[in-house]
């Protein structure tokens, strides 16, 4: 692949990579400390400008709590989103229908989601069974919510697109040490012509260096490159299908091996067992073997409560015996005593409230 | 970084607009009066504008009459269809008579954000009223007019429509103080500065003071001071009714 030719293990355009925004700072402090003091966020962006990244760094955070959930209101729609949230929390949830107290519930697109299921949220947030809500959408004053609910919102924070110098650091961050593969000039122009959106610039900036990387000797990017990219798939924005420029890797021999004939594939399906329905027959004898395994159970542990009647008379009839401390028994070798250890004394530790009162009361 | 309010010695956010979540109080309504017409089996409408404490106020009357035993408490947003009735009278009594099937006769209903409540609906829990099958019932919403109610209901609540008031600034600092403590952070002046940005409505002053604090504690400053509240929610009282809006660029 083009990224192994520079030295990379994965893709490094891959979606997922998003640990660390650039651009977004002040951004995310805000969003994570919202979520945290359990109020609801409102955040406007245009698709593309980078807010499922925002939420990603957010499930990242919060996810070792184990109540996140993710919603995605496109597929929702008209259904009822008690069930949809319920069914994030599986089988026990749905038994009690209700919904785990203390959960965080990231809702994306939330123009697709009905008024009924954003106010049945509001519910679940009033009544605490939610502790926060971070809302993604288009446009917060056209946004489908009750004057009660906006009233409730804490926060709206507009995601304007980042800069020219942001797009060049994001490049960079996930170049690593083969930053030198694109230029500054040319990260620039293909920002610009992305209208300035970081999925479909990161997408573009992929193809140009995976051409670049297949075709010219040196692997750098260079302007024909980019002249060639937006001739064939022209500007591209949003989600639109993605066209491979590379050229395909050549069949290794192992992998020629590896190719089976049409025949043998053929041959290969027709050979696939069938599942063997136990007879009659069959199944007489396995509930056999299950009560004779049970009678088998039973017979040991009666077994095992005669023996414990036997010492118990055995003890009853050595009498003196039986009256024999621990310690006694220890010294002829019946029984042994293992010391008990110390605990290790922990170190205390003293909070400073003292510094706390000090410096606010 | 740990949030501001850990690093003062606060587990949770003090100044969460949940309704009566982690604190309990009620400043500046009469409750007394609210509970004796209850006690006494009257259907009441309670108004207010958003952020009031309507929510609050019924959450508090549920804690005072010990639970939810003979008290059913429904938030008619989450309707989807007819109201069960049934199985919300179901709900009230204790686990014996819920067990027999037999409905308390003594139940108390609450039902918020009535403006979701359909008339038809309406009309049944008025029926049952009359019939005696409940003992009393309170209405909440945003506004009176904006609610659609049928012959029997609107005859019921006549005269019975309270409105909460606006709040003084007394009652204001008290809230605050309520949930922060005398904490040298915020004085009175303060908060009082604040309340008057906040257009005088409880919820938008506990979102202003948390942004405030917010920003001040990690300013480092011991006091929130004017330039922090100017800095944060503006000098003079915001007249638009959005909430604050932060454009990244």
């Amino acid at each position: 692949m083009w990224y192994e030719r520079l030295g990379f293990d994965d893709n490094p355009f891959d979606d997922e990579k998003t640990s660390n925004l650039v651009g977004y700072d002040g951004v995310v402090e805000d969003v994570l400390y919202g979520i945290e003091a359990g109020n609801i966020l409102f955040i406007e962006a245009a698709s593309g400008a980078g807010k499922s990244a925002l939420l990603r760094v957010a499930i990242n955070q919060f996810k070792g709590e184990g109540k996140v959930a993710y919603i995605d209101c496109r597929k929702v729609g008209e259904v009822n989103i008690e069930e949809v949230i319920l069914k994030k929390y599986g089988f026990f949830s749905r038994l009690k229908s209700k919904i785990p107290k203390g959960m965080i519930v990231l809702i994306d697109d939330v123009q697709s989601l009905s008024q009924k299921n954003c106010e049945r949220v509001k519910y679940f947030y009033d009544q605490d069974y939610i502790r926060s809500i971070v809302f993604t959408g288009e446009s917060f004053s056209k946004v489908n919510f009750t004057p009660s609910l906006k009233d409730r919102v804490s926060k709206v924070i507009t995601l304007n697109g980042l800069s020219d110098g942001d797009a060049v650091d994001i490049v960079r961050q996930r170049l690593g040490k083969q930053a030198e593969v694109v230029s500054q000039d040319i990260i620039k122009e293909i920002f610009q012509r992305s209208n300035k959106l970081p999925k479909p610039f990161l997408e573009n900036v992929q193809h140009l260096i995976e051409h670049a990387v297949m075709n010219n000797p040196e692997m750098k990017v260079q302007h024909k490159d980019m002249e060639h990219l937006f001739k064939k798939v022209g500007t591209r924005l949003g989600h639109q299908p993605v066209k491979t420029l590379a050229k395909k890797p050549k069949v290794t021999p192992k992998k020629a091996e590896k190719k089976r004939s049409k025949k043998q594939t053929r041959k290969r399906r027709v050979k696939k067992k069938k599942k063997r329905v136990p007879t009659a027959e069959q199944r007489r004898l396995k509930i056999l073997k299950h009560k004779i395994r049970e009678e088998e159970r039973k017979l040991k542990r009666q077994l095992a409560v005669v023996e414990r009647l036997k010492s118990k008379i055995e003890a009853k009839q050595n009498g003196d015996k039986a009256k024999q401390s621990v310690k006694e028994k220890a010294q002829e070798g019946t029984v042994r005593i293992t010391p008990i250890k110390k605990k290790e004394e922990q170190p205390k530790v003293e909070v400073a409230y003292e510094d706390i009162a000090e410096k606010y009361y | 970084m740990e949030p501001w309010y850990r690093q003062l010695g606060f587990y949770h956010n003090p100044f969460s607009i949940k309704p009566l979540s982690y604190h309990n109080e009620i400043y500046g309504y009469d409750l007394d009066s609210i509970q004796k017409k209850i006690a006494e089996g009257n259907v009441l409408f309670l108004e207010g504008e958003y952020g009031r404490g309507k929510t609050s106020i019924l959450k508090k009357i549920i804690k005072q009459f010990g639970g939810r035993r003979n008290l059913i408490y429904y938030s008619c947003n989450r309707l989807e269809g007819q109201l069960d009735l049934d199985q919300l009278l179901k709900g009230a009594g204790s686990f014996l008579r819920r067990l027999i099937g037999n409905n308390s006769k003594d139940a108390i209903f609450l039902l918020d954000e009535v403006q979701d409540l359909s008339v038809e609906d309406g009309e049944r829990i008025a029926r049952l009223y009359n019939d005696k099958q409940i003992k009393s019932i309170i209405l909440v919403s945003h506004d009176y007019q904006d609610v659609k109610f049928g012959k029997e209901l609107s005859a019921l609540i006549e005269g019975n429509v309270i409105r909460l008031n606006e709040i003084s600034d007394q009652e204001a600092i008290r809230i605050v103080r309520g949930r922060i403590g005398n904490i040298r952070l915020l004085s009175e002046a303060t908060i009082t500065d604040i309340f008057d940005i906040s257009q005088r409505n409880p919820r938008q002053l506990l979102k202003n003071c948390e942004k405030v604090c917010r920003y001040a504690v990690e300013q480092g400053a011991r006091i929130v001071g004017a330039e922090h509240v100017r800095k944060v929610l503006g000098a003079v009282p915001n007249k638009l009714e959005k909430p604050e809006i932060k454009i990244i660029q």
